[in-house]
């Protein structure tokens, strides 16, 4: 596994703020990756174990890898377009696998129980494709992106209300192979 | 949306009147329609059998299954078994007065032998007319104790028939989707329409979804995730081979077969965008029907084979379409509400239904349209329906919904009256599909 150097910090924030004006549905190229430079002064960091991430430390990585995982990002009802609150999460996971070049996520669309099983199938697919696209203009190649539609069959929260309808309205990330 | 329930309202109300002015013809007396709610439906009774006393479990779940049946039919009310003025002697002769005291305008008698032993049962049913003071008509059924419901049910289709002159809907089953083994899977299984006779037909551990059966009950078309990806394949029940008919990474769902069996309707993501084909099992060839950048899904073809229902979103919400097949643009449906999914066109072909969402308070219900899009009207189903489907005769509709709780099936006349809440002896399930028995 090769070490990609880590963008400096300034960097990353002018990227996130150019992906937060410009909005996911840009035609124009992603901005070009800044050239590497290594970060002065800092230690190289230890090989964590089981993942061979060129993070500084083995808890970081694996909080990072936690957090991808752990955090979906939701949608309105009957709806597949990006709200604002997921599109800063996106971009967090693009983030993380800019950091992690060789990381492999499946992105799962969910829906709430209401509706019907065939549209919510239908609509879960959208929903996983939205965020599959925005992280492939974020720059990820699409060949490290597969997509998966479970419905409304995999709810998160079983409950039969508004609060568990508004968890289940998801796109949930899994990392498949690195 | 609730005008609209209101001006169609009174005609349901009329037509309801003529319907049930069909069956007061042949029993009397006749019924005031304005009390038409269930605590007034005339009463009906299935005092003890025959013969009961040698199997009195086996006696009991036939009355039982009669008098299920009989409600379902939202034509009567079952009298309490404890008000009954007499157990009949005979078959064909009761004490007409005293039931008719009761109030009770229709008794169904029966006879049940049990030859100890072999395993066989025969069965004697009849109906009786209380006003008329007559037994109307009456059947016999035998063979194996094991299909003792089926009998009943069958009777249920003879009285209904009698009645109504429409073919009955209780000798029928439904294709339904259960939880399966493991946390994440779901199973195909197949059922008598009140829940009894639960058999799987898929069972694999695995997800699966959206199964249609063919007219023959033959071939059973489903999604299955056990490749990775919900792909779509065909399995032929009697000889048990199965072809995969979608790959790559999009979404494929079972729609509807033809009316003849020979086309299977579906719906397919290629391109990133789900798209309704219709599939030609004598050619093997795909037929592109959709083509635009919304989500259509959910074909359903219409009795003559010609005419597909579906669900687009191309105008910006999912509303219902019609389209022919020979590449016709698709017509609208609904315009009102801006939900409206899963069709179900019915075999009589005068409607279709659907579950719509009401703009006031975002509440889901089953709805119905005529094919010419007009007349959209509530029919019923709180809580949060699913998948409308017809019984074969297009006389009723099942539904799923969780306004109890969690899921269960309820069932309604086309009218949206009689709306009951159906036993469940199993897993609760989604209803995909109503059928006429299959292979036994």
């Amino acid at each position: 596994m090769t070490m990609r150097p880590i963008l400096s910090s300034v960097t990353l924030v002018a990227l996130i703020l150019t992906f937060l004006f410009v909005g996911c549905a840009k035609e124009e190229p992603p901005p070009p990756m800044a050239e590497a430079q290594p970060r002065p002064a800092a230690p190289p960091p230890p090989p964590p174990a089981p993942a061979p991430v060129p993070a500084p430390g083995p808890s970081i990585s694996q909080q990072a890898f936690q957090e991808f995982q752990n955090q979906d990002i939701n949608f309105d009802f009957d709806k597949y377009d990006l709200r604002l609150d997921a599109r800063t999460i996106l971009d967090r996971k693009a983030a993380f696998l800019n950091q992690n070049s060789s990381v492999r996520v499946q992105v799962e669309g969910h829906c709430d129980e209401r509706g019907t099983n065939e549209y919510n199938l239908a609509l879960g697919e959208r929903r996983a494709n939205a965020a599959k696209q925005y992280l492939t203009t974020a720059g990820i190649s699409a060949g490290r992106l597969s997509t998966i539609s479970y419905g409304e069959e995999r709810p998160l929260d079983p409950g039969h209300n508004e609060a568990a309808w508004a968890r289940n309205r998801r796109a949930h990330f899994v990392i498949t192979g690195q | 949306m609730q005008k609209l329930f209101l001006r169609y309202g009174s005609v349901v109300a009329w037509l309801l009147l003529g319907w049930c002015g069909g069956i007061l013809a042949q029993i009397q007396p006749p019924i005031d329609i304005e009390k038409q709610s269930s605590l007034e439906l005339p009463m009906l009774a299935v005092p003890q059998f025959l013969g009961e006393t040698v199997d009195p479990v086996l006696g009991q779940q036939l009355r039982s299954v009669l008098q299920q049946d009989m409600k379902y039919t939202g034509l009567f009310r079952i009298a309490d078994q404890a008000t009954y003025p007499e157990v009949p002697q005979s078959i064909e002769q009761i004490q007409y007065p005293s039931w008719a005291a009761l109030g009770v305008i229709a008794v169904i008698t029966g006879r049940l032998e049990s030859a100890a032993g072999d395993g066989q049962i025969g069965l004697k049913f009849a109906l009786h007319d209380v006003a008329q003071q007559r037994m109307r008509i009456g059947n016999n059924f035998s063979g194996s104790k094991i299909r003792h419901r089926e009998m009943a049910h069958r009777f249920s289709d003879v009285i209904y028939r009698e009645l109504t002159g429409d073919a009955g809907p209780f000798d029928t089953q439904v294709l339904c989707v259960s939880p399966g083994r493991n946390k994440n899977s779901k199973d195909v299984v197949i059922m008598d329409y009140d829940g009894y006779g639960v058999r799987p037909l898929v069972a694999d551990g695995g997800l699966n979804v959206s199964p249609v059966l063919s007219p023959n009950g033959t071939l059973l078309a489903y999604t299955s995730y056990r490749s990775g990806n919900p792909n779509l394949y065909v399995r032929n029940l009697l000889t048990g081979a199965e072809e995969r008919l979608t790959s790559g990474v999009g979404l494929a769902m079972a729609g509807a077969w033809s009316p003849d069996g020979r086309y299977l309707a579906l719906s397919h993501t290629i391109d990133g965008n789900s798209e309704i084909f219709v599939y030609d099992t004598k050619s093997k060839q795909m037929k592109r029907i959709t083509d635009d950048w919304g989500i259509d899904v959910s074909p359903r073809f219409a009795p003559d084979g010609k005419r597909l229902a579906f669900v687009s979103d191309r105008s910006g919400s999912p509303q219902i379409y019609v389209t022919d097949l020979q590449g016709s643009a698709p017509v609208r449906l609904t315009y009102e509400g801006r939900y409206n999914t899963a069709p179900a066109w019915s075999p009589r072909n005068d409607v279709i239904a659907f579950v719509g969402r009401a703009d006031e308070d975002r509440s889901l219900g089953v709805y119905m349209i005529r094919p010419n899009g007009s007349g959209q009207t509530r029919l019923g189903g709180g809580g949060s329906p699913d998948a409308p489907i017809w019984a074969p005769n297009g006389r009723f509709v099942m539904y799923t919904s969780t306004q109890g709780g969690s899921r269960q099936r309820y069932m309604m006349r086309e009218d949206g009256q009689a709306n009951y809440l159906l036993p469940a002896s199993g897993p609760a399930c989604l209803t995909s599909q109503w059928v006429a028995r299959t292979a036994r």
